[in-house]
């Protein structure tokens, strides 16, 4: 896609790292790795995993790098997807299920956990908010940032929000279509 | 609040489900049947792949840096990792199926001229009663070749029978051609040029319902241009799709379909 121009050289050098080239891929993780880093420590809240969550998807994106298609979308997006597609397993897998159970509990009562990690989060959703999901209606920016960023199921959502499923879906529907004006990408309409 | 809902051709939950799964947020149950369907609806692809495109968005300002450690991790882990071959590709969105009465001719010729070349080896194999007929150039030769018996093989029986219908696709070079027949209810598939497949993988064919998880149909026999009687029942199908697997098939796909020829019409 054309509307974000560094991704043609994150994607041509996800076509230079198909064909084995270990040095573009050297540059291909210096240009994305604080990016993949970054969604895998939202989702995930837990350092650890967000660290084993990117290496994994660094991994998958070296194997399947001939898979990547441009015509498809961007070499971000198609990265990111990985990413977040991992961070999401990991976060629902049991064990990880009551790491991020505590987190959740300690935000709204803070003891005994990382608190960098907190910090950090918090500081990162405020910037979030400042960027794209701002110019969203807070309904639908909460809906959004607790499927997305916080790997919440849309079941998971809806009790989150104290909501029934169907509102939480049509709140996540209509965020994401007014996120397509903001951004203004894609030609499909939602 | 609700968004204009212009132009629509999947229904609105069906929508719902692509927008949920752009963003991880279904059940693994969901997250498989959604994929399903999407392996037969280009238009719903291309639709994920926008959503996709805006979730970039949503990251923006999220950047951290990883310890230094993992960029060690990483790059000596990619020295050691194979990488998957590139024909397989995951199918672009602008992908378009033909279907017609061409397409059935041209298998029905390649697939004559083909196996003249293996019947003049004279070498027969016997393959099990509904078992793959792979007609291979320089490799496999027929099914049912039993002796002189003229048995006409079940692949050759839809391929010729005057109510066959088909429905043809290509993915990086090679043609694949579902080709069924409701008098006899069997559906054989035909690929030309058929990709090379590494040892310990192989392709799967397999029927996407418009409801529902994908049923094997079947998994491809080595060989350039391979006959394959599918397995199932292909009125229940909405598609056929094609995955690469581990040697010996699986029983659920394991990865995304290359290839998925749409049943319409």
């Amino acid at each position: 896609m054309s509307n974000d121009s560094p991704d043609d050289v994150l994607g041509a050098l996800l076509r230079r790292a198909a064909t084995g080239d270990e040095a573009a891929f050297a540059e291909l993780y210096d240009a994305v790795a604080g990016r993949l880093f970054g969604l895998a420590l939202r989702v995930t809240a837990n350092r650890t995993l967000a660290e084993e969550v990117t290496q994994e998807a660094l991994l998958q994106v070296w194997r399947e790098a001939a898979r990547f298609d441009p015509a498809r979308g961007s070499g971000m997006s198609w990265m990111l997807t990985i990413v977040h597609r991992r961070a999401v397993d990991r976060v629902r897998s049991e064990a990880a299920q009551s790491k991020r159970e505590l987190v959740y509990e300690s935000r709204s009562a803070p003891r005994g956990y990382d608190s960098t990690v907190e910090l950090t989060l918090a500081r990162e959703v405020a910037r979030t908010v400042r960027t794209a999901l701002a110019e969203l209606p807070r309904p639908q920016r909460e809906a959004i940032e607790l499927a997305y960023l916080s790997g919440l199921t849309h079941t998971e959502v809806s009790e989150r929000l104290g909501v029934p499923l169907g509102t939480a879906k049509t709140r996540i529907r209509d965020g994401m279509a007014k996120l397509r004006r903001v951004v203004g990408g894609g030609e499909v309409q939602p | 609040m609700n968004a204009p809902r212009a132009s629509e051709s999947p229904d609105d939950e069906w929508r719902d489900q692509v927008v949920l799964h752009s963003l991880d947020a279904l059940s693994s149950d969901e997250t498989r049947q959604v994929e399903a369907q999407l392996a037969a609806s280009a238009e719903s692809r291309a639709l994920l792949d926008a959503l996709r495109q805006d979730l970039v968005a949503l990251s923006d300002g999220l950047e951290v840096d990883p310890p230094p450690q993992l960029r060690d991790r990483v790059l000596a882990a990619v020295r050691t990792t194979p990488q998957d071959s590139p024909p397989f590709t995951a199918p672009s969105s602008a992908s378009t199926p033909r279907s017609g009465t061409t397409d059935l001719d041209a298998a029905r010729h390649r697939r004559q001229s083909a196996r003249g070349a293996a019947a003049s080896r004279r070498q027969g194999w016997l393959i099990g009663l509904v078992a793959a007929a792979a007609v291979a150039v320089g490799a496999v030769a027929v099914t049912t070749q039993w002796g002189d018996q003229p048995e006409v093989p079940l692949a050759d029986q839809v391929l010729e029978a005057d109510d066959a219908v088909s429905w043809s696709d290509s993915a990086e070079g090679a043609d694949y051609t579902v080709v069924y027949s409701a008098s006899m209810d069997r559906t054989v598939l035909v690929v030309e040029n058929a990709p090379e497949v590494p040892s310990d993988r192989a392709i799967q064919a397999w029927l996407v319902p418009a409801d529902g998880n994908p049923v094997s149909a079947g998994l491809l026999p080595d060989g350039d241009s391979v006959e394959l009687v599918l397995e199932g029942d292909l009125n229940r199908a909405a598609a056929v799709a094609f995955t690469m697997e581990p040697q010996g098939g699986s029983t659920a796909p394991t990865t995304e379909p290359f290839l998925a020829i749409p049943l319409e019409g």
